[in-house]
């Protein structure tokens, strides 16, 4: 035990400096490890909104983003809402347009509905040049040139008194920026 | 004489203290384990990314489905509980996939998966914020699990601290056993009612 403990003002000081180096040390160790993981999560998480005010477009994920029309259909008989919503997307950088899309719709209420796989039936019926389009996640598949115009399409199930509505999308490219189509 | 009794007594402690640590440390499953939430047949239940009333379980030896004019008939050696519930999404669109059934000796049982046209289903009805809707939960049971059950419900088969819901299943005694439960699919997806007979 005696050879443990500092006893030249020698062995003292380097006793000290080594519990400061700690105090440096076991922070960046843990950034250090964790630095990768942290980064993957930000990149998985919407957190700044790029925001397009109506009518307006907005640059996001290497193309310029514009709402086109909103379609608000009620289904006979069904309590729900069908929303389709169209959108085009201009391309600058189609690498950076290429990539897993993430959409949803939200209201003031911030409640998310995330869109229809098939595009409900009220759809096809009345609106179908609109469920025709390709929706986000296919049209980013496609190859794209840059000046393409790309022009897209959502479906929701939303309830009747749904308000204001906000489109959101975000490209894996670009997060965790997001863009939010007013 | 005094020093060495203290320092006898002192690792004693210490043993003990460590093996009530030992014994009593929670496990990686309890950690990590489903919040539970508790209530009954008709009570509205919160979970974090849904909420769900069962609202009616009917107990029949077969069950029918009806889609237009064609039936197809689903028999068991046991008994067929059919559990109705209203569910809708809470703040983000969202699909319930586990649903069991906990009969009085612990055995669960999984939603039965015969059916594969089934309306209605709960795990193939993605729930919407604000939208509740008409779903049902399908289960085959032996006849000595049906009383004194539990319904079990969370968002996925595996819901580390996430919200599961025990829905206790209050049963009549005698069991009052229908002959056919016939499920009639609506026009619309997803739509269809019930009728017993």
């Amino acid at each position: 035990m005696a050879a443990l403990i500092p006893s030249t003002p020698r062995e003292r000081r380097a006793f000290r400096l080594s519990a400061l180096a700690l105090l440096v040390a076991l922070p960046l160790a843990v950034v250090a490890s964790s630095y990768e993981d942290v980064m993957e999560w930000r990149s998985s998480q919407e957190l700044n909104a790029i925001v397009a005010a109506p009518g307006k477009s907005a640059v996001y994920a290497g193309a310029e983003w514009r709402l086109e029309r909103v379609h608000r259909l009620n289904e006979p008989g069904s309590a729900a809402l069908v929303v389709i919503v169209e959108f085009e997307a201009t391309v600058k950088d189609p690498a950076a347009f290429a990539a897993t899309c993430n959409v949803a719709l939200t209201d003031a209420s911030k409640r998310r509905w995330k869109p229809q796989f098939l595009a409900p039936s009220i759809g096809r019926r009345v609106r179908p040049e609109a469920v025709d389009r390709p929706r986000c996640g296919s049209a980013s598949l496609r190859a794209v040139k840059a000046g393409d115009t790309v022009r897209m399409a959502e479906a929701f199930v939303t309830p009747p008194d749904i308000g204001d509505i906000d489109l959101i999308v975000s490209l894996s490219t670009a997060r965790p920026a997001y863009l939010v189509l007013d | 004489m005094i020093r060495v009794l203290g320092s006898v007594a002192g690792l004693v402690a210490a043993i003990a203290i460590l093996y009530a640590l030992q014994r009593t440390m929670p496990g990686y499953a309890d950690i990590t384990k489903p919040v539970t939430v508790h209530g009954a047949i008709g009570d509205r239940l919160m979970a974090r990314n849904f909420e769900l009333t069962a609202t009616k379980i009917t107990l029949a030896q077969r069950i029918v489905l009806r889609a237009g004019t064609k039936e197809q008939v689903f028999e068991t050696t046991g008994l067929w509980a059919v559990v109705e519930a209203q569910a809708a999404a809470r703040h983000e669109s969202v699909t319930i996939t586990a649903a069991s059934w906990r009969g009085p000796n612990g055995s669960r049982y999984a939603m039965s998966q015969r059916f594969s046209t089934m309306p209605g289903l709960l795990p193939s009805e993605r729930l919407e914020p604000g939208l509740p809707r008409k779903v049902l939960m399908l289960f085959e049971l032996p006849e000595s699990q049906v009383k004194d059950a539990t319904i079990l419900v969370s968002r996925t088969p595996f819901t580390p601290i996430d919200n599961e819901l025990h829905i206790k299943a209050n049963l009549p005694t005698p069991l009052f056993v229908r002959n056919v439960a016939r499920i009639i699919r609506g026009t619309t997806a997803g739509e269809w009612r019930i009728e017993i007979q």
